[in-house]
C-alpha cells in the first residue's frame, strides 16, 4: 500500500448502496463483500485520489478505521495503484442485448410428457432459447427421461437443468449416464430427499448432480429468496440493471399445458396443445413484468442485494400491486436482518391469497 | 436469373463458438449466410476473368457458391484449398507441375475472397511476428529488445545485460501428443542455469527481456476502433503460489481500458501497414511505457468482449451484414 499513489477501484467491482449498509459486487471473482455506508462513501468521493489525500480530513480515530478499510481493499484486489485513474473507464451497464428472443424456458411435467415433442423444440429454436429447466413432479422412467431430453439434441439449448422428485426415478446411476450422454445437462437436482448431498460433480464438464432436502410439490415451492441464489457475474448483472432479473425473456409451460411467463403466474396465454411458444410470445402483456428492474420494486430498491437478487414477481407482498416486493424474501434492508418469511405477521394474508399453505411446513 | 439475397461466407472451424455466437447476431438481422468448417477443400465449377467482372463458381459438397452472391467474407480458422485428384502413377516432374497450377488457381480464389473481406483477410491471417516487430518500430512503438539465438554463448551476452529473460518460439506453435505426454510449447523464463543444461548450439529461439509489468492489454482492432481489456495479474501472495487458487477463485482482473491517443494513432498506422481490418493486439505496460508485443490477425476477441461488454460479436455481425460493399480502410 503506497498512500502517496492514487487508488482506482477496478471497474468490475461495483458499489451498491442501501439503506443501511453497501454491497462490492465483484463480478470478475463472482462474490460480494457486505460494507459499511462510510466506506461506500468514501470510494465514491476519493476513488481516483490517494489515501494521504483523504488523511488529510480525518482525525486520528478515523484514520485507523481508514486504514483497516484500506487493508481490506487491497488484500481483497478490490482497489489497485495507478497514476492515471482516467485510463480505467467504467464498464456500459445500461445496454442487455442478446441474439434470443427467450432466452429461458421452464416446462412443469406431471403427467403428460408430450409437451416435449419436436414441434416445441423447432418453436425454442426459432426463439433461439438457450437455457431449459424441466421440472418433473411425478414419476418417470428412467428411458423415458432419457428420450425426453435426446429431443433437444442439435437444437439451439446448450444447458439443461432437471428437477426430479426422489425415488421417482429407478436407480440414479441411471442419472450419470444421463449426464454423461447429454453434454448439454448442467444439473440434476433431487427434490424431497432425506439429505443435502452432492452425488456428483464434474468441473469440466459442468454437470452436477445433487440430493436436497428441499420439499417440491409444484410450482408453488418456486420464488423463495435467499443468498444461495443470488448471482455474481457481468452477465446476470447487465442484466438485471435493465430487466427483471427472473421474468426477461422467460417463457414456460405450467403442467396443464398453458404457456406462461412463468408457471407461476396466473396469465396463461394460450395452451400448447393448440397455441405456439411464438404466438403466445407476441400477444399483448406477455412481457409485462420484464421490464420491471429492481430499482423500481418497493423494499428491494433500498436493499444492497438488489442488483445480485433474482427477483420474483408471481408471488408479492401485495398482489394488486406490481411493484411491490417478493414474498418470499425474508430479508429487511432496515434491519439488515434475514428472517423466515412465511411466519411473518404481515405477510399471512398474502399467503392465504396464493394458496401457499400447503408448501409451508 | 438468380434474385438471391447475397450472403456472407464465413470459413472457420467447427468448434469456434465465437463463430456461432457472430451467426447468432447475422441471424437476428436475417441476414442469410453460409458457414464452411475445417480446412475448406472447394470443387471449381469454373472461373472467367472478363473485361467487365470475374466470374467464380465454387462448389463445396455439392452445393454451388456464386462469388457474385456473396457479399461478404469472413476467414476465421482454418485452410482454403481446391481439390486436384492428381494421380500418383504419373512422373513426379508433371505432378509438381499440376500442383502449382492448382496453386494458382487457389491463390486467385483468395484474392478473390479477399476483395470481399471485412474482417480478416486470409491472406495475411498469418503475420510474420518478426516483421511484425520491425514494423512496430516504423510506426513510433516501443518493443522490447528481441534476439534470435541458437548458442548458448549469445544468451549468456543477452542474459549478462538484461538480467532476466524469456524464451519464445519465433512465429509457429506446437503441440503434440506421445502415448504418455502432451507437449505444448509456451513462453518460459530463462535463467543462467538453464544455459548450464542446455547444449552449446540448439535450435533458433526467440529471447526478449522480461519486462516487470504493471499490467497486460489485450486490444481488439475492429472497425478502426479499439476495444481494449488491462489484464492484472494476480497480486496476492496467498494465491500466487497455488496454481488451481488461482484460476478458480481469483481470476486476474480484466477490466475496459482507454488507450491514450498518442498511442491509438501508432497503432492504427500500424494496422494499415499490415493491411488489417481487425486483429488482436497484445501489449504490456510499465510506468508510462507501453510495449508492442504482437497482432494476431485472427485473434480471439470474446476473451475481451464479454469482461468488458462490449458486444464485439454483434459488431462483427453488423460489419459482415452491411450492405455497402467498400473496405473499410483509411
Ligand atoms: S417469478 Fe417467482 S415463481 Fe416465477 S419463476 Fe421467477 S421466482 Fe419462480
Ligand atoms: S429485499 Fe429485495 S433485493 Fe433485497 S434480498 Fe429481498 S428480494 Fe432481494
Amino acid at each position: 500500500m503506497q498512500t502517496d499513489i492514487p487508488f482506482k477501484m477496478f471497474e468490475n467491482c461495483i458499489l451498491v448502496k442501501g439503506i443501511k449498509r453497501s454491497t462490492i459486487v465483484d463480478l470478475g471473482r463472482r462474490k460480494y463483500h457486505i460494507i459499511p455506508n462510510d466506506l461506500h462513501d468514501l470510494l465514491t468521493k476519493y476513488d481516483g485520489k490517494s489515501i494521504e489525500h483523504i488523511m488529510q480530513f480525518y482525525d486520528i480515530e478515523n484514520q485507523k478505521t481508514i486504514s483497516e478499510y484500506f487493508k481490506f481493499l487491497f488484500d481483497n484486489e478490490i482497489i489497485f495503484h495507478t497514476e492515471n485513474p482516467n485510463h480505467f473507464p467504467k464498464i456500459d451497464f445500461s445496454n442487455w442485448k442478446t441474439p434470443s428472443l427467450v432466452y429461458q424456458c421452464i416446462i412443469d411435467l406431471k403427467s403428460d410428457y408430450s409437451v416435449i415433442n419436436e414441434d416445441l423444440v423447432e418453436s425454442l429454436d426459432n426463439l433461439n432459447c438457450k437455457f431449459l429447466q424441466i421440472r418433473i413432479y411425478g414419476n418417470i422412467k428412467t428411458q423415458r427421461l432419457h428420450d425426453l431430453i435426446k429431443k433437444f439434441e442439435n437444437s439451439s439449448i446448450i444447458g439443461i437443468d432437471v428437477y426430479l422428485k426422489y425415488k421417482s426415478i429407478e436407480e440414479s446411476e441411471a442419472l450419470y449416464d444421463l449426464a454423461k450422454t447429454f453434454q448439454r445437462v448442467n444439473n440434476i437436482v433431487i427434490f424431497d430427499s432425506d439429505t443435502n448431498k452432492q452425488l456428483f460433480t464434474h468441473k469440466k464438464h459442468n454437470v452436477n448432480i445433487a440430493y436436497v432436502k428441499q420439499k417440491i410439490t409444484n410450482c408453488l415451492s418456486c420464488g423463495v429468496v435467499s443468498p444461495e441464489y443470488f448471482s455474481v457475474n457481468i452477465q446476470a448483472f447487465t442484466e438485471s440493471s435493465n430487466f427483471n432479473s427472473c421474468l426477461n425473456q422467460k417463457i414456460s409451460i405450467d403442467e396443464n399445458g398453458e404457456i406462461k411467463n412463468c408457471p407461476s403466474m396466473k396469465e396463461s396465454f394460450g395452451n400448447i396443445k393448440n397455441v405456439s411458444l411464438e404466438e403466445a410470445l407476441d400477444k399483448e402483456g406477455f412481457k409485462k413484468y420484464w421490464k420491471i428492474t429492481k430499482d423500481k420494486i418497493e423494499g428491494c430498491k433500498d436493499c444492497e442485494f438488489r442488483h445480485i437478487c433474482t427477483d420474483c414477481r408471481a408471488y408479492v407482498e401485495n398482489p394488486d400491486d406490481k411493484y411491490s416486493k417478493p414474498l418470499k424474501c425474508g430479508y429487511d434492508p432496515h434491519t439488515s436482518k434475514w428472517e423466515e418469511w412465511s411466519t411473518n405477521p404481515l405477510k399471512q394474508k398474502s399467503i392465504e391469497h396464493y394458496g401457499l399453505r400447503q408448501i409451508i411446513k | 436469373m438468380e434474385l438471391l439475397e447475397k450472403k456472407v461466407l464465413i470459413i472457420s472451424s467447427d468448434i469456434d463458438r465465437s463463430t456461432s455466437e457472430v451467426l447468432e447476431w447475422l441471424i437476428v438481422k436475417k441476414q442469410p449466410f453460409i458457414r464452411l468448417n475445417d480446412n475448406v477443400c472447394f470443387d471449381l465449377d469454373n472461373i472467367e476473368i472478363m473485361q467487365k467482372q470475374n466470374k467464380l463458381v465454387l462448389k463445396y459438397n455439392g452445393e454451388i457458391i456464386y462469388l457474385k452472391n456473396i457479399k461478404s467474407f469472413w476467414y476465421r480458422r482454418g485452410s482454403i484449398s481446391v481439390r486436384n485428384n492428381i494421380p500418383d502413377s504419373i512422373p513426379n516432374a508433371v505432378k509438381i507441375y499440376l500442383n502449382e497450377e492448382c496453386k494458382a488457381i487457389e491463390a486467385f480464389i483468395i484474392y478473390e475472397l479477399d476483395k470481399l473481406a471485412k474482417i480478416n483477410h486470409y491472406g495475411n491471417s498469418n503475420l510474420n511476428k518478426l516483421y511484425q516487430l520491425s514494423l512496430a518500430v516504423e510506426c513510433g512503438l516501443n518493443i522490447p529488445y528481441t534476439a534470435i539465438a541458437n548458442d548458448s554463448s549469445t544468451v549468456k551476452k543477452i542474459l549478462l545485460e538484461h538480467k532476466s529473460i524469456v524464451s519464445k518460439s519465433i512465429q509457429a506453435s506446437l503441440n503434440y501428443q506421445t502415448k504418455s505426454n502432451m507437449y505444448s510449447l509456451m513462453t518460459s523464463k530463462f535463467e543462467n542455469c538453464d544455459l548450464d543444461t542446455s547444449a552449446a548450439n540448439f535450435f533458433y529461439t526467440k529471447f526478449q527481456p522480461q519486462i516487470v509489468k504493471d499490467f497486460e492489454l489485450r486490444i481488439f482492432f475492429l472497425n478502426k476502433k479499439f476495444y481494449t481489456m488491462a489484464i492484472f495479474s494476480q497480486r496476492n501472495k496467498k494465491t500466487e503460489v497455488d496454481f488451481r487458487n488461482y484460476d478458480f477463485e481469483n481470476p486476474n482482473r480484466c477490466v475496459p481500458y482507454k488507450l491514450p491517443v498518442f498511442l491509438e494513432k501508432k497503432l492504427l498506422k500500424l494496422m494499415n501497414k499490415l493491411d488489417l481490418l481487425s486483429g488482436s493486439i497484445d501489449m504490456i505496460v510499465r510506468g508510462k511505457e507501453y510495449y508492442f508485443l504482437e497482432v494476431n490477425p485472427v485473434g480471439q476477441f470474446g476473451m475481451v468482449s464479454y469482461p468488458c461488454n462490449y458486444y464485439l460479436e454483434e459488431k462483427i455481425a453488423e460489419i459482415l451484414s452491411k450492405n455497402e460493399n467498400k473496405k473499410l480502410k483509411n
